[in-house]
């Protein structure tokens, strides 16, 4: 299974990064592999359609569930749509490697 | 008939579950539940700047009815720094964007869509989770 992580940086020792559409990289995390690839986010400056653009891509990712700081009511309405799961974290100082020790 | 209170609609909940004093020996002392309603009076208020009527608009209440949330916010932050007391916040009658969990283990919050296989925390799995929504 496949998480999406928003990510500051492209390496597991990055810091998470809070904003969903506008996160400066998508961790994919995949759970049977246990191995995290980073994609950069080439639509954070886009000015419009941001969200779409982005939950387009999660979806192109084949995650099940996304691990981010904020969902904005439009991106929840699309990724319930596409039946994937939103996960919230309360800390936000946490680096990729502590958030992925985390998932069981 | 009493008119049937309702808040607008919360996307993004608090990102705290509490705050605790420090430096002090009154550790004992209960915690004071500060509700969602009031959290957001607050941050309307004092953090977003807004006045009572752009905040009560907001929260879909009367101006009466948010002035008495704001009073119960403000009395409430005042007790917890004098008192030296925990604050922990409590889902009151804010009505949370369909359905959120929230997980006690390792605090995130999370939906649970119709295809997921677990009713489990999404994070850490844990069985110990509660709905914030009322
Ligand atoms: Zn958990």
């Amino acid at each position: 299974m496949n998480i999406i992580i928003t990510s500051t940086g492209d390496n597991t020792d990055a810091v998470f990064d809070k904003r969903f559409a506008r996160a400066q990289y998508f961790c994919v995390y995949n759970t049977d592999t246990r191995t995290a690839q980073f994609i950069s986010n080439t639509s954070n400056n886009n000015a419009t359609c941001i969200g779409d653009t982005v939950v387009d891509k999660i979806i192109d990712l084949k995650a099940s569930k996304v691990i981010s700081g904020d969902f904005g009511s439009k991106v929840k309405e699309l990724l319930d749509k596409a039946n994937i799961q939103m996960i919230i974290l309360p800390n936000t100082e946490e680096t990729i490697t502590q958030i992925i020790n985390k998932i069981k | 008939m009493p008119r049937q209170r309702r808040l607008r609609k919360v996307v993004a909940p608090p990102k705290f579950r509490g705050f605790k004093p420090y430096g002090t020996s009154n550790s004992s002392a209960t915690a004071i539940e500060l509700l969602y309603e009031e959290y957001e009076a607050l941050k309307l208020a004092d953090y977003d700047m807004m006045n009572h009527k752009e905040a009560s608009e907001l929260m879909n209440v009367s101006r009466a009815t948010f002035a008495r949330i704001y009073e119960s916010a403000r009395r409430k932050m005042a007790q917890a720094l004098v008192e030296t007391r925990e604050i922990k916040t409590v889902y009151g009658n804010a009505e949370m964007d369909e359905s959120w969990h929230l997980c006690n283990d390792c605090h995130a919050r999370f939906t649970i869509p119709p295809s997921a296989n677990s009713q489990n925390c999404a994070l850490c799995s844990s069985t110990n989770i509660e709905s914030i929504k009322k």
